[in-house]
């Protein structure tokens, strides 16, 4: 199994992520400051790192900088600081994945795993079928009607699964509710409905590890709903 | 501090007093110095006096222009002096028996005798005479007695003749005179004393005829007649005032006779009995008295130029030698006897070995001298007095090199010119010396005045009483002081220069008594002069360091005065005061005008300077009151701005004037005042939300580890009952710990103002379908009926998306809290009036009995329980959110019902959007809710 480095300076914290993630059978391995996580990423074999940015001697960010100028592993931040400007900084310095304390332990796990998966064994795959629409770990077979988010398959009903489709292979147009509805029915929409916005909500309930979050499914409010290019 | 002060007053003052003192000895060294310059000569009648050139460069005395000058006049006054000694000496020595012919001494220039009688006298007589003027005494008589004074034969008939007219007249030179009448008509060459005989013969015989006409005629007049017939001959041919008289009813004649004190030498007479007849008698009178009054006067020279240039009184040697035609000759001089001796050129040879000399021959008008000189003037002086001066006089002059005789003009030039002329250069410096002292011990005084206060880093400046005056008196003072020293200056000039005059001037006589006055008074002038100067430049020094001259000065004074009255009237409490006394003014000065110039309507330049004048001040008065609105209206229109919100804005009082500059001022206060209130609310509001965003942090880690245990304590699966429940609650307390943070940061940053909207044309109807297809789930739960009715499918508004379903999500959130279950939520869509208004109406689960302003207040809810989920916030939160994007949010309750209404202006279309967009993209990224 993976080898997996956590780091925070608060040692309950780093405790806990240490009693769910050993439960899915990661190796763990804890560090409290910025200095001791590259310290052990140079003695072990890391494949993922949770790291906390407020530490002393060495906070996050900057740890985060120092890892990437030698090492791309999969870096999840964990921060207290939960503005966006946070997060988007947060990304922006390399890191893969951004979670606000307190965070939904489950959440954590979920996100550990789409990580490392991305990482270990989805990087490699050929992507070159016309009939295979990815967007990060989504992956839409048309083939085989399959939906699968980091190698998990994924069940759909026939609309959400037209819906996702649409929505795949327009990458980045964003879509309203009548313009989904008239190319899903095939009819032209008559007032505006919230049919398409449940079904929307479904699908983000299957792919998404957060719907509050959406990593793929994202709702531009008052206007529709799309899927960045990545 | 007070005795240093004191102490420093004192050393001033001590100072000060020793530079008086060098001015006072500057000015008396000058005084002094000029003092010895004038030498001073007595002259006859007026005082004369030599001034020697202080600054003369010549290397001696005897070079200088003063001495060729002493020596010039010298030789005029010898040149005179030698004539009066002739007329009053006898070999050198003064003679009282001398005689004087009276006739020959008035013409003694002339060589015609005019009168044919003369009187001699002896000198001293004359001149005792002389000293008590000549006296006259009225002498009264009959016309008679007055004809026949002279000669009782006056009224013979010899001396009456006929004229053409044949009537009888009066001559006692008749006769001779026609003789020499008919005698200048003969022809030439005839032989007169022949012919005088014939024509004497014809003459009296034809003169015999006449007179027995005249006879005849003579005979026919009384005597009275005659008389009065001679008596009008004899007074227009007097040389002397006569006058008629009417005493007790006869007439008498008056005439002034002279009172003859002395008689004459020889034959003791007096002029009444010399002369033959009244004519002869007034010349002869008129005569003496000239005689007397020359002498008198002669005498008077002669006494003094002798006395002047007697061997004792002067180092110049004279000798004249007088020779007439007939060589016989007389010597003047004031050298010894010895010298009458010498011969001419011995004489020339003592004279050319004197210092200086001057030798002069009338005969040949040549002048031998080593004086400078020039031979016209010698000759001019000589022949004033050339019936006194034979052809062959010599004068000889001279002056030896050593003044044996020391109270002579000539010693005294020299010791001046040998103890100040050739020191000048001392006693220059001296002076120079003495005022370079006073110069800089006022410099000294003057820079020195005040004291320097270094705390304050100013002077600090004792002002005396004196300092205090107002300006414009120091100035009189100053004026006065000037007047006064410039009078002192030349009386003290006019003393200096008059020496030892005996003036009728009271000073001058007092300065001429005592020597040593001069001197004193000039060190006390010095001292005043210095005095009075430093006491003023030193209280216009104080004044200007202290920069009260203008506060000190009546003009101030009067300024302040007027300026307080027209203040008190402009800036009086009372409107009408204010308004109503200037303006009345105006009208008055108007009126006043248009009289005016109604009187002066005739003359054309005056009128015109009288409409000038309204026309002038009208429109001063229009410009005062136009720049007066146009500042009131600035004001008005700063006060609009800072109303609006520009509380920055800020007038310029320096531009505006009067009242509106006090209220200029007011106003930027307030508005800063304002400012400095929105800047610390701003600030405050900051710090609370950085404070509560900050907290928040440091709760979140801890919260993070209890969530996480809890979760594992569940995971546990404990069967436990009271246990399990305890993990229930601690859990879904965690949960709403965790929504009571993130809630509360949001919260505090909203209302702080410190979010970034991100503004967009949205459409509200899809937003409002999204946001209900998100909620369905839970609204099914809650079996919550959604009604969504709506007149438009499309409500475009410009908003931050992700903060417009923020506040949606609040409301839909309360919405599934507090509503009745199996109950139907309403919510409405309408575009009006270019509104967009939705209103979600939901009924309440439990009775509203709040008000509805709390409800949007923090931390306020519609159940006091404070048990269910949720912190509070949420519709603060979003009415926040709603004013925050340019939108209402609006609260009501009706029983159980609430409703909700959100208000946005409508974007109308794209063509507008885009413009909207403009206007969001200027401010939009950084507007903030303040």
């Amino acid at each position: 199994m993976a080898n997996i480095l956590v780091c925070d300076d608060d040692r309950e914290i780093v405790d806990a992520i240490e009693i769910y993630l050993s439960q899915e059978g990661y190796q763990i391995y804890k560090a409290y400051d910025g200095e001791q996580a590259i310290e052990i990423l140079k003695k072990e074999d890391i494949h993922l790192l949770i790291m906390d940015i407020m530490m002393p001697r060495l906070d996050g960010i900057r740890a985060t900088l120092q890892i990437r100028k030698s090492s791309a592993i999969p870096i999840i931040i964990l921060s207290a600081k939960s503005e966006d400007s946070d997060k988007i900084l947060g990304l922006n310095i390399g890191a893969d994945d951004y979670i606000a304390k307190p965070f939904n332990p489950l959440e954590l796990v979920a996100r550990v795993k789409s990580n490392l998966r991305r990482y270990t064994s989805l990087g490699s795959m050929n992507p070159d079928s016309r009939l295979i629409h990815r967007v990060g770990g989504l992956v839409i077979n048309e083939e085989n009607k399959e939906v699968t988010v980091d190698g998990e398959p994924v069940k759909m009903t026939p609309i959400e699964y037209s819906i996702l489709l649409l929505l795949m292979k327009n990458q980045g147009k964003v879509f309203s509710i009548n313009e989904i509805y008239e190319n899903i029915w095939n009819e032209e929409a008559i007032g505006a409905d919230n049919t398409v916005a449940v079904h929307i909500r479904h699908i983000r309930e299957k792919i998404e590890i957060n719907p509050r979050e959406p990593r793929y499914l994202k709702v531009v409010w008052g206007v529709g709903y799309k899927i960045d290019k990545q | 501090m007070e005795k240093k002060r004191r102490k420093k007053g004192a050393n001033r003052l001590t100072l000060g007093i020793v530079q008086h003192v060098f001015m006072a000895l500057a000015a008396f060294i000058v005084i002094i110095v000029f003092r010895d310059s004038i030498i001073r000569v007595d002259n006859y009648q007026n005082d004369s006096f030599y001034r020697v050139d202080l600054f003369d460069d010549s290397p001696a005395f005897e070079e200088t222009e003063v001495y060729n000058e002493m020596f010039y006049n010298s030789v005029s006054d010898l040149v005179t002096l030698v004539v009066l000694r002739n007329q009053f000496e006898t070999d050198g020595v003064y003679d009282g028996n001398k005689l004087i012919d009276i006739t020959a001494f008035v013409n003694r220039r002339e060589y015609t005798s005019s009168c044919p009688v003369t009187a001699v006298y002896y000198l001293d007589d004359l001149v005792k005479w002389g000293k008590t003027d000549a006296e006259m005494f009225l002498y009264r008589m009959s016309k008679k007695d007055f004809v026949n004074y002279f000669n009782d034969n006056l009224l013979d008939i010899g001396h009456f003749y006929l004229d053409i007219d044949g009537s009888l007249r009066y001559s006692w030179e008749e006769i001779e005179d026609r003789t020499q009448m008919e005698l200048s008509k003969l022809p030439e060459g005839t032989d007169a004393s022949q012919y005088e005989e014939d024509f004497l013969d014809t003459y009296l015989e034809d003169q015999f005829n006449q007179l027995q006409e005249v006879y005849g005629n003579y005979q026919q007049y009384n005597e009275a007649q005659l008389v009065n017939l001679a008596f009008s001959y004899i007074a227009s041919h007097m040389d002397k005032p006569i006058s008629l008289v009417d005493v007790d009813g006869e007439e008498r004649v008056e005439v002034q006779m002279l009172q003859e004190k002395y008689m004459t030498a020889d034959t003791k007479l007096s002029p009444r009995d010399i002369a033959h007849n009244w004519i002869e008698y007034c010349q002869l009178e008129n005569n003496i008295i000239e005689v007397l009054d020359s002498l008198k006067q002669n005498y008077e020279i002669y006494e003094q130029k002798i006395r002047t240039y007697s061997p004792q009184n002067t180092n110049l040697q004279y000798m004249f030698r007088l020779q007439g035609e007939n060589g016989e000759g007389t010597s003047c001089t004031n050298l010894s006897e010895t010298f009458l001796a010498l011969e001419e050129n011995e004489i020339d040879y003592y004279f050319q070995n004197l210092g200086k000399y001057l030798i002069y021959s009338v005969r040949d008008i040549i002048c031998e001298s080593n004086v400078w000189i020039r031979d016209e003037d010698l000759y001019n002086m000589v022949d004033t007095y050339s019936y006194a001066y034979p052809d062959d006089t010599v004068i000889w002059i001279g002056v030896p090199e050593r003044y044996s005789i020391e109270n002579d003009i000539f010693a005294a030039g020299k010791r001046t010119f040998d103890r100040i002329v050739l020191h000048i250069r001392d006693y220059t410096m001296a002076v120079i010396c003495c005022f370079t002292v006073w110069l800089a011990i006022g410099i000294y005084l003057t820079f020195s005045i005040g004291r320097y206060d270094v705390r304050s880093g100013k002077y600090r400046i004792h002002l005396n009483w004196f300092d205090r005056i107002y300006f414009e008196f120091l100035l009189l003072l100053i004026a006065g002081l000037f007047l006064i020293g410039r009078i002192g200056l030349q009386i003290l000039l006019t003393a200096v220069a008059n020496g030892n005059y005996q003036g009728n001037n009271w000073l001058i006589r007092f300065f001429s008594q005592f020597e040593w006055s001069l001197g004193v008074t000039g060190f006390l002038y010095g001292f005043l002069v210095s005095l009075s100067f430093c006491t003023v430049w030193y209280s216009l020094v104080r004044r200007i360091r202290c920069w009260n001259i203008w506060r000190d000065s009546l003009l101030h004074r009067l300024y302040v005065k007027i300026y307080r009255g027209a203040s008190m009237v402009l800036y009086h409490k009372s409107a009408a005061v204010r308004t109503l006394i200037p303006y009345n003014c105006f009208l008055l000065v108007n009126l006043l005008s248009i009289a005016a110039a109604y009187l002066v309507r005739r003359n054309p330049v005056q009128l015109a300077c009288v409409i000038i004048g309204i026309i002038i001040l009208d429109a001063v008065m229009g410009v005062y009151l136009f720049r007066n609105n146009v500042e009131f209206v600035e004001i008005v229109e700063a006060i609009k701005k800072i109303r609006l919100g520009e509380v920055s804005y800020q007038l310029e009082p320096e531009k505006l004037h009067g009242e509106n500059q006090e209220i200029a001022e007011d106003l930027n206060h307030i508005g800063e005042g304002i400012r400095n209130a929105v800047a610390t609310s701003v600030k405050d509001e900051r710090l609370k939300s950085d404070l509560i965003t900050n907290v928040s942090h440091d709760i979140k880690t801890p919260l993070t580890s209890i969530i996480n245990y809890v979760d594992l304590l569940k995971r546990e699966n404990i069967q436990q009952e009271p246990v399990k429940t305890y993990i229930e609650i601690l859990d879904s307390k965690t949960q709403r710990l965790k929504q009571l943070t993130d809630d509360l940061v949001e919260a505090s940053k909203i209302s702080s103002g410190n979010i970034v909207l991100e503004k967009e044309r949205l459409n509200l109807t899809e937003l409002l379908n999204q946001s209900i297809g998100e909620f369905s789930e839970k609204f099914e739960e809650l079996h919550l009926q959604i009604v969504f009715e709506q007149n438009s499918r499309e409500a475009f508004i410009y908003a931050d998306s992700r903060r417009m379903w923020r506040v949606v999500e609040n409301l839909f959130n309360n919405v599934c809290k507090y509503t009745m279950p199996d109950t139907r939520v309403y919510i409405e869509l309408q575009k009006e009036n270019h509104m967009v208004e939705v209103t979600i109406k939901n009924i309440s689960k439990q009775q509203l009995n709040i008000k509805v302003d709390d409800l949007t207040e923090r931390f306020i809810r519609g159940d006091e329980s404070r048990t269910t989920e949720g912190s509070g916030l949420g519709l603060s939160i979003a009415k926040s959110l709603m004013e925050a994007q340019g939108g209402s949010f609006r609260i009501d309750l009706d029983g159980d019902l609430f409703k909700v209404t959100l208000q946005f202006p409508e974007m109308e279309d794209d063509g507008e959007g885009s413009r909207e967009d403009m206007k969001g993209k200027k401010a939009p990224e950084s507007e903030r809710k303040s």
